[in-house]
């Protein structure tokens, strides 16, 4: 690529000194406008690859940066994930296990019998029920402490 | 390069295994929290309300939770 470039400038080099060379030694005004035209011809391509080359290193820049960008979110990503996903499990692991599950229909049935056993309304028994679920259920507690919150940064 | 688009792609199937687990947790959670309250004799109907309540989080893990999110932030943005 360097070699290239080299050579390139060389080429143009030589042609510059050729038409100063066929400047100088011009005897007619025909000769002359020629090598005018010769010149901004040359200027032309000078100018075009200046401009490539300017397009170039900005391609590679952007390619560059995607690549770091690429790096960084590989390496962080799925240890962001990991430590996301591991804590949550083990929460719901924690919440859901069956047998605190089963302990908690236990109570929960339990709650529910007694109440229609001492003459309360099934509806109202049930409404009890749902309620005093809703207080020992923790998950749901918590996120709608979460809900409220972030609607509130969001107003 | 590659091999880090490798990497973050490969995160999408790690979630989705996550999230599997997570689902089958619940799942079992669910099953014991059921047939204890039926074991308890308490009413069918009774007992699929109770059991909504307690999976609750079950509709939250899901896509159509997901959907609607999405498009409440489209309304939301439009």
């Amino acid at each position: 690529m360097d070699e290239e470039i080299r050579r390139n400038e060389d080429h143009i080099d030589k042609t510059l000194r050729q038409l100063l060379e066929e400047l100088k030694n011009a005897k007619s005004e025909e000769e002359i406008e020629l090598i005018e035209k010769k010149i901004e011809l040359l200027e032309d391509m000078i100018e075009e690859k200046g401009h490539k080359k300017k397009v170039e290193f900005k391609t590679e820049n952007d390619a560059q940066e995607v690549k770091e960008i690429m790096d960084a979110l590989a390496e962080s990503l799925p240890k962001i994930m990991d430590s996301l996903m591991g804590p949550l499990k083990e929460l719901l692991n924690e919440l859901y296990d069956p047998e605190k599950a089963e302990m908690l229909g236990k109570n929960i049935a339990t709650f529910y019998k007694e109440m229609v056993a001492a003459g309360m309304e099934p509806d109202k028994a049930f409404e009890l029920t749902k309620n005093y679920m809703e207080s020992i259920n923790v998950v749901k507690s918590l996120l709608e402490a979460f809900v409220r919150k972030s609607e509130r940064v969001k107003h | 390069m590659l091999s880090s688009i490798f990497k973050v792609s490969y995160i999408i199937p790690k979630v989705l295994w996550h999230v599997a687990g997570m689902k089958r947790i619940i799942k079992h959670g669910k099953r014991a929290f059921e047939q204890s309250l039926k074991e308890n004799g308490v009413p069918e109907e009774i007992v699929t309300e109770l059991v909504k309540e307690f999976v609750f989080i079950d509709e939250i893990i899901s896509v159509q939770f997901l959907r609607m999110i999405i498009s409440q932030e489209k309304n939301e943005i439009k």
